[in-house]
């Protein structure tokens, strides 16, 4: 009994003590814990106060230091050390300052716990104050806009120029409404003149894009003089998009954001990659799209703004590494550096690049350093983690459109628990991950609804006018964006991939009646000409057309006098012909009046050029129609081909190396201008000996080709509107081009397409036996 | 030795092939910059620091013809000697322009290569260019891979989720996760020894892969367990250059 007690006891004494010493252990092990972390915070704390306090004093002392320099370089008259000492000082002052705010406030709130009401405030006040208005009225003539008062000043982003708040004037307005912009209240300045320090690339820059920005209807009114350029943007009050991710964030607290705060942070994003698919589908790329960027205004909608580097996605410039560190893919940066022209790339990807940047500084409050392998580790949905995983991808693996990264962000947006949605609920998954999950024109139906809500201020009127533009080109503008595929993971060599799909006949939007014309683009105000250059040009063409009649009339004069009679049979057959086809010609072109450009392509299956049997048939056939151009000709030996005076703009899309097909294609091409007398100018072709065209080396030739890309942005070159808009380029340039001979890239293996344009004043005889001689065709 | 490769790399820096240059600032300038802000102990200002672009260290392209590999300089300690001339012209050129005495900025001399040899570079520091060129191997698979395999690679490996996670967000069941998983991971394995070979000069250099426990073990005789090593391995690198980026980017900003 007394041994069982005794095992008892010592049973008991045992559990006692295992007690007792786990009891310690979870007791004295946090005690312990706590003391250190004590110890650490309060010693943290001291070195902290020492650190700064020492830190004040240097900096109290260096600009004590200061002081006198710059007082002693003011007096002496050296203004620019005044100004380098004064920095010195201002910076030294910060320093000072910040060191103080932290030594009287953030360190012993920080070592209370309290920290939390001061975070980050030394960062969030000084981007408040740098982003406050500058002087509202501006001084001297630098600041005087015709037309305009100016109000109130914006902040001046990184491209040197000023940002003025302006009130039109009441002509202004009148001059608005008469150009079909409704709508306008304040609006806003861009200002580059070289007395304020800009430089004269920027303004070339900037001008440069303009053109690209008109398309959009964005700009309203531009001047460009010696020393200054500038133009006038409505204006959308509002706060930067980086400010509202910040203060999303901060009423979220430090885990990210609270489901509320991250469904508005995705319609911003949303509105954002609407305006942005807008862009793309009008042929243009923002490339500058980052948070700052992204005004929104009062009703929670977001613009996206500065249009300083937008461009036409058929540009023929090269790439620049213009853009924003963190939000400019480095891919773009590597095709720059190797010189990469700007049609050569799909630049629609850059920019969904830049979205999805914007996206993760969303969800992060902070830059994506690690480019397309950055980490969220703050509160997330796996598919929005998905989504900005998919537009910072590899430039040939992410989202193929705006719209398909849109379809994405709102079944995240709208879904009843934005947490709950998997990435294979997203759009894109269930149409495959690499497929384009929509066309387009499916986009483009989609994004009506945000479209307006995305353009905002911009204006519904442009949005409704732009639309049908957008949608008849882009309805195959991302299938036929060229696309670079490197071929070497190392030494970055890459292929330019050709669009898979030939380019169609019609672009014309899904579930527009077939017989309906796509709706010309209209002309956004500041881009018409005036009533005075229109008549001097109608005056011009007027001299021109009596000066062609004059040297027919000699022509006729000359042969008479040579005495060789023409044999009536003949020439009554030939005006029998001409009179029955001057009726059948004059049926035919009542349904497209004004539209030059012969397209033989959509009917006539590629021919290689052909001589003309006879000079009178081939009169006639140089004014038939395409059906009669395509009858075989059975000519026995080659005859020679009427002259034509003028001068023809090559533009050749084929990329280098040429197929055999492709360099027999353009071999034929350059024997045919050669053939007809023309002067070329524009690319350089491929030419045999003896068949080397006049080659006029103009400076500005890369103007001319980038200004006749501009205008089909990103229609395929036989596109039903394409013989109309370069018509209107035609008149434009007349005097420098007669007629644009265009060459598109063909499918893989297919001869390249060709098609020739003439304007106004190349008669349509002319412009017959220019197409058969450059042998027009489809790349079909 | 040089591999025809590495001789390739210096081809075409040496051609001042302003892509090359862009790739090597872009893959190895955080842990450059973080090495020089060290160095420099307060005495070079961060943002001197980060004045040393891709462009600047092109302009040095002149110097690579005086580069000789039988001097068994490392491609670290060569990359940063280059930096740290940049660096010192740089800073020079900055004196004699406050002299205002029009003198030339200090002319490149032999010295860098000097430099190179100087083994003052601490364990850090070529750590630091090791994950460099793991991070670089981690893009070129990128590149290469399909994109849903990366991604799965990133969810499983880079954020550590469960495969079974993984394959209900995907919607596939968990033995693809591990297929699809298993390719990428072959490639990385692959690319791997690519890209340390590439930016490597000595052999032991070419062998750090080995000793960070990335050894390319042959195929066949891989286990589930060097799987999982590896994949730590990649994981642990990719964070600790993912904190790199931050205080680097931090650095740019402040």
């Amino acid at each position: 009994m007394a041994a069982a007690e005794i095992l008892l006891v010592i049973l008991a004494s045992i559990v006692g003590l295992v007690l007792v010493v786990v009891l310690a252990m979870s007791l004295l092990v946090p005690l312990f814990k706590g003391i250190v972390f004590l110890i650490k915070h309060v010693a943290t704390f001291i070195g902290s106060m020492v650190m700064d306090t020492a830190r004040f004093v240097g900096s109290v002392i260096l600009a004590i230091l200061y002081v006198p320099l710059v007082v002693l370089n003011l007096v002496i008259g050296r203004f620019s050390a005044c100004g380098h000492y004064g920095r010195a000082l201002w910076n030294e002052l910060s320093n000072a300052g910040l060191c103080l705010y932290r030594v009287a406030l953030s360190h012993p709130l920080r070592l209370v716990g309290l920290h939390g009401l001061v975070e980050g405030v030394e960062r969030r006040l000084p981007e408040v104050m740098a982003n406050a208005p500058t002087r509202d009225l501006p001084t001297g003539k630098g600041g005087k806009f015709d037309g305009y008062s100016i109000v109130g000043s914006l902040a001046a982003g990184g491209s040197g120029a000023k940002l003025y708040i302006a009130q039109p004037s009441a002509a202004k307005f009148a001059a608005f409404q008469r150009d079909g912009i409704d709508h306008v209240g304040q609006v806003v300045i861009k200002s580059f003149s070289l007395q304020d320090g800009s430089s004269l690339p920027q303004i070339v820059r900037e001008s440069r894009s303009l053109d690209a920005a008109k398309k959009l209807g964005l700009i309203l009114d531009h001047e460009l003089t010696a020393d200054r350029f500038y133009y006038v943007m409505r204006y959308v009050p509002g706060e930067p998009l980086g400010m509202m991710i910040r203060r999303l964030h901060g009423a979220s607290g430090p885990g990210g954001l609270s489901p509320t705060n991250l469904r508005s942070g995705l319609g911003y994003v949303a509105d954002l990659v609407s305006t942005l698919s807008v862009y793309h589908r009008g042929g243009l790329w923002h490339k500058d799209v980052k948070p700052d960027n992204v005004i929104v205004d009062a009703s929670g909608n977001a613009h996206l703004v500065d249009f300083g580097l937008v461009s036409s996605l058929r540009s023929a410039m090269t790439l620049t590494t213009h853009g924003t560190e963190y939000f400019r893919d480095p891919e773009m940066v590597r095709l720059a550096l190797k010189g990469v022209k700007v049609h050569e790339v799909d630049g629609t990807r850059f920019d969904i690049y830049g979205a999805g940047a914007v996206l993760y500084s969303m969800v992060e409050d902070s830059f994506p350093a690690h480019g397309g392998l950055s980490q969220v580790t703050k509160r997330c949905p796996e598919a929005l983690k998905w989504v900005i995983r998919r537009a910072m991808a590899d430039y040939d693996k992410r989202y193929p459109s705006a719209a398909a990264m849109l379809a994405d962000i709102d079944a995240v947006r709208l879904a009843a628990d934005p947490f709950a949605v998997r990435p294979i609920d997203l759009p894109s998954m269930k149409a495959g991950a690499n497929a384009q999950p929509q066309s387009e024109a499916g986009g483009a139906a989609n994004a009506a609804p945000t479209f307006a809500a995305a353009v905002g201020a911009v204006g519904a009127s442009i949005g409704a006018a732009f639309k049908n533009v957008m949608d008849t080109a882009a309805a195959k503008a991302a299938a036929h964006g060229p696309n670079i595929r490197v071929t070497h993971w190392w030494t970055g060599r890459a292929e330019v991939v050709p669009p898979a799909g030939a380019p169609v006949a019609d672009v014309r939007m899904a579930g527009t009646p077939a017989g309906i014309p796509p709706i010309p683009p209209i002309v956004p105000a500041g881009m018409r000409r005036s009533a005075e250059e229109q008549l001097a040009s109608a005056k011009a063409k007027l001299e021109r057309a009596r000066g062609r009649v004059a040297g027919r009339r000699a022509g006729w004069r000359m042969r008479a006098a040579d005495g060789k009679p023409m044999n009536s049979g003949v020439g009554i057959a030939v005006l029998a012909a001409v009179g029955v086809l001057a009726f059948a010609n004059v049926a035919r072109h009542e349904s497209r009046r004004n539209h030059a450009a012969v397209n033989v392509s959509q009917t006539q299956p590629p021919t290689p050029p052909e001589a003309p049997s006879a000079p009178a048939t081939d009169e006639a056939a140089a004014f038939e129609t395409p059906d009669a151009a395509a009858t075989p000709a059975h000519h026995e030996a080659p005859v020679s081909w009427p002259h034509i005076d003028g001068t023809v703009l090559v533009i050749n899309d084929v990329l280098q190396p040429w197929s055999g097909a492709a360099d027999q294609a353009l071999r034929g091409v350059s024997s045919g201008l050669a053939k007809v007398g023309v002067e070329v100018r524009g690319n350089a072709l491929p030419a045999n000996a003896g068949d080397e065209p006049k080659v006029q080396h103009g400076e500005d030739d890369v103007d001319l080709i980038a200004s006749a890309r501009l205008t089909l942005g990103q229609r395929p070159v036989d596109s039903a509107d394409a013989g109309e808009l370069m018509n209107a380029w035609l008149s434009d340039h007349e005097g420098d081009v007669d007629a644009v001979v265009w060459i598109a890239a063909g499918a893989k293996d297919q001869p390249p397409s060709v098609r020739v344009f003439g304007g106004e004043h190349l008669s349509k005889k002319n412009l017959g036996v220019l197409s058969r001689a450059v042998g027009e065709r489809s790349g079909q | 030795m040089l591999t025809p490769v590495n001789m390739d790399f210096i081809g075409r820096l040496r051609a001042n092939d302003q892509a090359a240059w862009f790739e090597v600032w872009e893959t190895f300038g955080p842990v450059v910059r973080s090495q020089l802000s060290k160095w420099g102990k307060g005495r070079i200002g961060s943002q001197t620091v980060q004045d040393l672009s891709q462009e600047t260290l092109a302009a040095l392209s002149e110097s690579i013809d005086r580069f000789d590999p039988s001097r068994g300089a490392r491609f670290s300690t060569w990359l940063l000697a280059i930096a740290k001339h940049v660096l010192g012209d740089e800073l020079d050129r900055r004196h004699a322009q406050k002299r205002g005495g029009n003198k030339r900025a200090a002319e490149l001399d032999e010295s860098w290569m000097a430099s190179a040899a100087d083994p003052g570079v601490d364990a850090q520091y070529e750590a630091g260019v090791f994950r460099a060129k793991v991070e670089a191997a981690i893009r070129v698979v990128e590149k290469e891979t399909d994109f849903s395999d990366f991604a799965i690679f990133s969810m499983r490996v880079l954020e550590g989720k469960p495969g079974k996670e993984v394959a209900e967000a995907l919607g596939i069941s968990e033995p693809t996760v591990s297929r699809r998983l298993a390719k990428v991971r072959d490639t990385l394995r692959e690319r791997l020894v690519d890209v340390v070979v590439m930016y490597s000069f000595t052999q032991e250099e070419k062998d750090e892969a080995a000793r960070n426990g990335l050894l390319a073990t042959p195929k066949q005789e891989r286990t589930a367990a060097d799987d999982a090593l590896f994949d730590e391995a990649i994981c642990e690198i990719y964070h600790r250059q993912m904190d790199l980026r931050r205080q680097d980017q931090a650095a740019r900003l402040r």
